[in-house]
């Protein structure tokens, strides 16, 4: 009887004792910081911004927004708590905001996101944004027909990359890019002009500083190359004259892509590497202004089709090469096929891919020519 | 499992040599005499001045011998006392020298013992000048309420025919459904001074003879004073007390009971209590009903599996509300934490507090509605849903999410058909909240685990209570989460260690003479 008692008050008091207890914070009592804005500042520091949700019913603005200047971001975190109401912590970070200047300018600027990794309580997959601006610009932009600024970056980010005309980079993700040496990291970017608007993707080096930007139109290019397309990607190409008996202007035809499947085929000889790209793509016609006849001439137009988008790859691949970055991981397959010759190259595969050989093939089949004739 | 009391040596010990008190100064030899009057004094020292004790004395016309007919007024049947027992006697009848009744269930004794507790159970006793023997005559009939549906356990589709508080009658009900000479009944007595008849029901060529052993043992080892309902028997005989877990099912149902009798488990009668004891009971039977059998299996098989999720819901919702909203809230979707954040902004409360009042506030909610008369439970009701559901949101005490997790609990315990198994879960609801308040998500697991622990540990009848989970039994998978079509069921469940499984031909007609 002693004994189980003596048991008993022993496990109650290890149960109370029991760690875990320490970090219960009531959700209403946390400042949480949905996004998170990196800029450089003057001072070879950085200035952080971030937007914290309002838990009041009779607080008029929902958000609050805070700047602060700090070396790192764990110490901006402490200047922040001075800020905000409740505990603040970045346990539900959705977006982390760049801006092109610290991507720019800042050497090795991916190391202030380290506390992201090695904080085990911070999340790995809030998505990234390279904003071409003044941070401050975004973080006061607050128009009155937009939800909150971290539901509205979301659904941008969200949107344009399921209709593939941008990308969805995680931290977890930008992570792999950085230190893969077979391909080099990609960002989503954004604007603001009269709105806040998605501007492309940002392409950058080994290094993780900034390249060059691809538009929306290029990025769709860029995922049917890397085979993340989703279905459904709008392509609208001009028809040559000669065939469709039109002036230029009323040539135009859409196609909407049904299937896209591409074939990465690496060799290396004579000091050099040479991909030959093989698309093919299945589309379905659903716009066409000119009267071309569709039944009696449709392997043409499935060649002129081929033709103009085979144009706009290899415009794309030159543009990789010119400021020598490997978005697509061409490197990848290098790897994989060709390590030996890959291994030699590793430490620079921009220099490598720079000169490589990529000669893109592309098949176009109609899978549908739509409802009316 | 053991477990101490906390405070000191209150322990429940069976009697050991204990003698039980005598009822009455009768010692077990005494006989009767053959003076008339000298046992009718006697009867009279016995009782007392009970006053529905009646005394008939009487000249038995065709021999002319004094007798009397001694009964209690209220445990009898008048009918059957006027017409069949006084009117023979003091007419005219052909017989000599017999004392001829019209009453079917008669006998003779002789020793005191005897007759006080015939006469106490509502037989009549008749006494002869001369003769040192009484007759006893089965003229019993007491307050009897007429068959009803079963009000704990409504049913749609089943029979309407509930178990009453008269043991034949309750026999009598299930031989309807199993008019077979296999169908046993073993008979016992429970209590020192209420004398309970317990039948225990089996299939004599089906069921296992080492539990229908273990049953019998631990009735007769039994040693209270009255057992005045079924709960108290199945308190008294289950094999751990100390769980949340009712190892014993109470049905009021005999098409439920006799469908448990078939796959080869007992069913215990008890006299002047409707509810009769299923045993072993596994825990799956928990969550059967006896529509599940007679709605189409597809469907029956969608509302198994709804229970079992309403279970679970019903166990940990509030708890796991308490910890995303204390502890994780990286599983909350952004868009449905901003939404929480709104509500709970203007609470003055922690969720732990909140969901405490709550749920206690539903469990008197629910209490008040059980106890009062049916006019005045309506009252309950609209207290209950409008002005703590409503005007406390509005009040800004409890956020409106809260009141969608009670409702939402109360809700999914509501759908399971047990009782005892919806008062379970509603206890371990409150213990798993407390955890998650401290631990949170980590508390839960925790307390799921050692939830899940002790229900393999638990044992119905010294058979498995969590059978066919664990150990695992497939063939028993066709009656628990799914209602498997009848014509596949053909064996009885292995749960039930039944002897004789086989219960049905594997076919099904398909028309056609097929």
């Amino acid at each position: 009887m002693r004994r189980t008692a003596f048991k008993l008050a022993l496990s109650l008091i290890a149960a109370v004792c029991l760690a875990g207890c320490y970090d219960k914070v009531d959700m209403e009592d946390v400042s949480f910081s949905l996004v998170v804005g990196i800029d450089a500042n003057e001072e070879n520091g950085i200035r952080t911004f971030t937007t914290i949700p309002v838990f009041s019913k009779n607080a008029k603005k929902k958000t609050q927004e805070l700047k602060v200047e700090a070396r790192t971001l764990r110490e901006s975190r402490d200047k922040f708590d001075a800020f905000s109401i409740g505990s603040f912590n970045g346990r539900k970070a959705q977006v982390i905001v760049f801006s092109k200047r610290l991507v720019q300018q800042v050497p090795d600027w991916f190391r202030y996101v380290d506390v992201f990794f090695r904080d085990g309580r911070n999340p790995i997959t809030p998505k990234l944004v390279m904003f071409d601006g003044d941070l401050e610009q975004l973080f006061r932009y607050q128009s009155p027909d937009q939800p909150m600024l971290p539901l509205m970056l979301i659904g941008m980010i969200e949107s344009a990359s399921s209709r593939s005309e941008s990308v969805k980079t995680t931290l977890q993700e930008l992570h792999r890019q950085m230190y893969d040496p077979g391909q080099t990291p990609y960002l989503a970017e954004m604007s603001i002009e009269q709105d806040a608007k998605m501007k492309g993707t940002a392409l950058l080096d080994r290094k993780g500083k900034y390249a060059a930007t691809l538009s929306l139109r290029e990025t769709t290019y860029l995922r049917m190359l890397q085979m993340t397309s989703g279905p459904a990607v709008n392509l609208t190409l001009p028809l040559p004259s000669s065939l469709t008996k039109a002036p230029p202007d009323k040539s135009w035809i859409s196609l909407v892509t049904e299937r896209v499947r591409t074939r990465i085929k690496p060799s290396y000889s004579g000091g050099r590497f040479r991909f030959d790209v093989r698309i093919r793509i299945s589309a379905s016609v659903i716009e066409k202004l000119s009267h071309i006849d569709l039944d009696k001439l449709q392997k043409q137009v499935e060649a002129a089709c081929a033709r103009e988008i085979r144009g706009k790859f290899e415009e794309l691949i030159d543009k990789f090469q010119a400021s020598a970055v490997d978005p697509v991981g061409f490197g990848i397959y290098a790897r994989a096929y060709e390590y030996a010759a890959f291994r030699g190259v590793k430490d620079d595969w921009g220099k490598a891919f720079s000169e490589a050989d990529i000669r893109v093939k592309v098949l176009v089949s109609f899978a549908d020519e739509g409802s009316v004739k | 499992m053991k477990f101490p009391s906390l405070f000191g040596q209150r322990k429940y010990r069976p009697a050991k040599g204990r003698k039980p008190a005598a009822t009455a100064p009768l010692s077990s030899g005494e006989e009767a005499s053959d003076a008339l009057e000298e046992n009718l004094g006697r009867i009279r020292e016995l009782f007392g001045d009970a006053s529905d004790l009646n005394v008939r004395r009487l000249r038995i016309r065709s021999t002319g011998e004094e007798a009397a007919v001694v009964y209690l007024e209220g445990l009898t049947d008048k009918n059957a006392i006027n017409n069949n027992v006084l009117k023979p006697l003091l007419g005219e009848t052909d017989s000599e020298g017999v004392l001829s009744v019209t009453i079917g269930r008669v006998g003779w004794l002789t020793k005191w013992s005897d007759i006080v507790p015939a006469i106490l159970k509502g037989k009549s006793v008749l006494f002869v000048e001369g003769r040192a023997e009484a007759r006893v005559l089965g003229t019993e009939g007491w307050p009897q309420r007429s068959i009803e549906d079963p009000q704990l356990e409504a049913s749609l589709k089943g029979a309407h025919q509930g178990f009453v508080e008269t043991i034949e009658q309750n026999v009598a009900l299930i031989r309807r459904y199993l008019p077979h000479r296999q169908l046993k009944f073993a008979n016992l007595t429970v209590g020192r001074r209420g004398d309970t008849r317990v039948s225990i029901v089996y299939l004599a060529d089906v069921a296992n003879p080492e539990i229908l052993k273990e049953l019998e043992d631990r009735i007769s080892q039994l040693d209270v004073d009255v057992i005045i309902n079924t709960g108290e028997l199945a308190e008294l005989i289950e094999d751990n007390p100390y769980s949340p877990f009712p190892q014993l099912l109470v049905t009021e149902r005999p098409d439920a009971a006799v469908s448990q009798i078939v796959q080869g488990r007992f069913v215990v009668l008890v006299d002047r209590s409707p509810g009769v004891l299923v045993a072993p009971a596994p825990f799956t039977s928990f969550f059967q009903s006896i529509d599940d059998y007679s709605t189409r299996w597809s469907i029956a098989t969608f509302i198994r599996l709804l229970r079992f999720m309403a279970f679970f819901v019903s166990i940990g919702l509030p708890a796991f509300y308490i910890a995303v909203t204390s502890f994780n809230f990286e599983l909350i979707p952004i868009k449905l934490l901003l939404a929480i954040g709104e509500y709970r902004g203007s609470v003055p409360f922690s969720p732990f507090v909140e969901a405490i009042f709550m749920e206690l506030t539903l469990e008197m909610i629910r209490e008040a509605g059980v106890r009062l008369p049916a006019p005045v439970g309506q009252t309950v009701g609209i207290v209950g849903g409008i002005v703590i559901g409503q005007a406390i949101v509005q009040a800004g005490l409890i956020s409106n999410l809260m009141v969608i997790v009670v409702a939402f609990t109360a809700i999914a315990s509501f759908i399971l058909p047990n009782f005892d198994m919806v008062a379970a879960v509603r206890l371990i609801r409150f213990s798993l909240m407390i955890a998650a308040a401290m631990f949170g998500i980590f508390g839960i697991m925790i307390g799921m685990m050692v939830l899940i622990g002790h229900l393999i540990a638990l044992e119905s009848l010294g058979t498995p209570f969590a059978s066919s989970f664990a150990p695992i039994r497939f063939s028993d998978w066709k009656d628990t989460f799914i209602r498997a079509p009848l014509w596949k069921m053909g064996r009885r469940p292995e749960g039930s260690r039944a002897v004789q499984s086989d219960r049905q031909g594997p076919t099904r007609p398909e028309g056609d003479g097929r």
